[in-house]
């Protein structure tokens, strides 16, 4: 008998027995449906973080430098010498290094109003910046503002209408009843800002919004940028108060040369001439990663979690496989006589057994086809509470992962054939004259 | 010969009780026989039956279907010889339910190569015309009344054209009626000259056979064919 015959007559027996055919499909649908929904969710969060990463944060041809589990950009410990961030700006190939690191002390006010989860950031290089509106600073007397400030701001001069209910704001922004913020406004607005100075005493200076950082779920909307000229940090090396930041970013002349130059920041920075190793000694713990790295490295990252939602969703898989299981079990057992009729009219063991088994195959195929749509959707639940349960988050986009769609759809035909092979076996050693006899 | 029976032995082992269903069986059946099978409840009838359907093998002895012998046979070969050899009419007339009784016959074609894909359904046609049922094709069988059904199982029987028709108590479950009507079919069979045996408890069916066969405990009576 050819393959279509076997598939026509599986479908005859699903139809037969829909309700049963239905929650069998069902375990195998909804063990799809939950790896193929935290995998879609994952996939999102991965995609548009790596895009700011890549596109906002860092370009290809820079060597992020920092300690090791901390990631320069967005703080850690002050170890890394203004001397050192010198020496590495002369190693062969570095077109540049540059540092960030937050203003101590720093306190922002606007009018007489204290602005609170405001920081303030300075860096040699405004450009790393990722810029929404107006420019970078270009000077003393500058701020760019996180979005999030920019937004406390404009309420505190009355130029956007304040609201009790943050949620409500909220709500309103994304149902379009109220216009998404413009934050050309608070260009040229006057704030006033308190920091400690190389004497460490508060002084106080007023600076100038120029421009206001992208608003994006995974840059800190309460990150503001000054001049690095405002940045006092400082540790006393060999008897010399030298600048410190938390990390250094390194672009070189050739994208050719950035394994080179990485492996000499590296040499340089672990060996006993550098302030940090004077500084840190033996507790030292470097990471020294191009872009390339660090995205590989949040995709790793991403790689972990997934791989132990996604043996939650398995453990559902293995939960529907034994189901399948039991209500083809079921199934051979209700059919027995069917079976004695079908042996006695001429069918082989071989026959009996590939029709439950095909059976079984196309329940669990149809399943996981179902699951892939259902954790596709399901995917925007998920996302939802995500975001719902994470500060900061705003927006998973939704990704298609076609991979694991091929992926699925094998596993169905897999945990089909599993878990149709024993009753299948069972159905195929009946015996016909015992069948015939079965009530 | 189509089949040979020597000396076959059926015995069932229950727990430490052995039940000796066929003791010591001897029967030959040639192409064109009739034969009607009488005897007690619990005689063997249904036992021996099996054995010639190729359901079943002998325990001792041998029996032999077109030449092949069921004690050495394998169950795929079992499931050939059936397909090409037997056709089935049981009692309780054991269609499928699911399927309509069109469907139901076609079943068997299936199983064998007899009958070209494309005729299957053309022949299973003019099989449940000749029994009488050209307007129930697409009845399923819960919607057939008990003597419908039995002619249902007749047609699927003929599907393959088999030389051999084997029918257990084939009225058991029908009144007189519908009981002669089925008998009717059996006897344009048997006028066909086609193999034909028969369990029945009713004499007068088995007036309408060549040969006649009594059972008891087991054994044939008087010694074999009579
Ligand atoms: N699978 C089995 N296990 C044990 N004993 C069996 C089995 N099948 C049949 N027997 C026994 O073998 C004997 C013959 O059974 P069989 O079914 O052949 O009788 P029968 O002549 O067809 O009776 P009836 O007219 O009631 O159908 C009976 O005593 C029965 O109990
Ligand atoms: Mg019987």
């Amino acid at each position: 008998m050819k393959i279509g015959e076997y598939l026509k007559l599986s479908w005859t027996n699903i139809k037969s027995h829909k309700l049963r055919s239905l929650l069998s499909l069902l375990g195998v649908t909804f063990g799809i449906a939950s790896v193929i929904a935290i995998m879609t969710m994952m996939g999102g969060l991965e995609e548009s973080l790596v895009n700011i990463i890549t596109q906002d944060l860092l370009r290809a041809d820079t060597i992020n430098v920092s300690l090791s589990g901390s990631f320069g950009f967005f703080g850690g410990d002050r170890v890394f010498s203004e001397r050192d961030v010198d020496r590495l700006r002369s190693i062969p190939g570095v077109k540049s290094a540059d540092v960030a690191g937050p203003l101590r002390g720093g306190a922002l006010y606007a009018g007489t109003k204290r602005l609170l989860d405001a920081n303030v950031i300075t860096t040699t290089d405004p450009s790393i910046v990722p810029l929404g509106v107006g420019r970078l600073v270009e000077g003393g007397g500058e701020i760019v503002l996180g979005a999030n400030v920019a937004e406390t701001v404009m309420k505190q001069f009355g130029i956007i209408e304040e609201f009790d209910d943050p949620d409500e704001e909220e709500r309103l922004r994304l149902s379009g009843q109220l216009p998404p913020i413009n934050y050309e406004q608070v260009l040229n607005q006057e704030l006033r800002m308190k920091y400690l100075n190389r004497e460490r005493k508060v002084t106080e200076t007023t600076l100038t919004v120029v421009g206001v950082v992208k608003e994006s779920q995974f840059l800190s909307g309460s990150d503001s940028y000054v001049d690095s000229s405002y940045y006092l940090d400082t540790e006393e090396i060999d008897g010399t108060e030298y600048l410190v930041f938390p990390g250094v970013f390194v672009r070189v002349n050739n994208i050719d040369q950035l394994v080179e130059v990485r492996n000499a920041i590296e040499t340089y920075l672990t060996s006993d001439e550098s302030d940090i190793k004077g500084l840190v000694g033996s507790q030292l713990d470097l990471d020294v990663q191009t872009t390339k790295e660090v995205v590989d490295e949040i995709r790793a990252n991403f790689v972990g979690i997934a791989a132990f939602l996604g043996g939650i969703g398995a453990v559902a898989l293995l939960v529907g496989m034994i189901g399948v299981m039991n209500i083809m079990l079921v199934s051979v057992k209700e059919r027995t006589r069917e079976i004695g009729i079908m042996k006695a009219t001429g069918a082989t063991n071989g026959f009996v057994m590939k029709s439950f088994l095909t059976e079984c195959t196309m329940i669990c195929l149809f399943g996981s086809i179902l699951g892939i749509l259902l954790g596709m959707g399901g995917s925007l639940l998920i996302s939802q509470a995500m975001i719902a349960i994470s500060s900061g988050l705003e927006s998973i986009p939704f990704v298609f992962l076609y991979d694991w769609y091929i992926i699925a759809v094998v596993t169905g035909l897999v945990v089909g054939v599993a878990s149709g092979m024993y009753p299948a076996w069972s159905a195929a050693k009946t015996d016909p004259i015992q069948a015939l006899r079965y009530e | 010969m189509l089949v040979e029976i020597q000396n076959a032995w059926k015995v069932y082992q229950l727990g430490k009780t052995e039940v000796q269903a066929l003791r010591g069986v001897s029967l030959d059946i040639s192409e064109g026989d009739s034969i009607a099978i009488m005897g007690p409840s619990g005689s063997g009838k249904s036992t021996l039956m099996n054995l010639i359907g190729c359901m079943d093998r002998p325990t001792e002895g041998e029996v032999l279907v077109g030449g092949v012998a069921l004690s050495s046979a394998k169950d795929n070969q079992l499931a050939k010889l059936r397909s090409a050899t037997i056709g089935f009419v049981f009692q309780s007339f054991n269609l499928i339910p699911r399927i309509s009784a069109l469907a139901n016959v076609m079943l068997p074609m299936t199983f064998s190569d007899r009958i070209a894909k494309s005729q299957h359904a053309a022949k299973a046609k003019e099989l449940l015309d000749r029994v009488g049922l050209s307007d129930r094709m697409t009845h399923m069988p819960s919607e057939l009344s008990g003597g419908e059904r039995q002619r249902v199982s007749i047609a699927r029987a003929l599907a393959n054209d088999p030389p051999l028709l084997l029918a257990d108590e084939p009225t058991g479950n029908l009144d007189t009626k519908t009981g002669n009507e089925i008998l009717n079919i059996f006897n344009e069979l048997h006028d066909e000259k086609r193999t034909l045996i028969v369990v029945t408890h009713d004499p007068q069916v088995a007036e309408h056979m060549k040969k006649r066969i009594h059972m008891r405990d087991g054994e044939i009576e008087n010694g074999g064919a009579a």
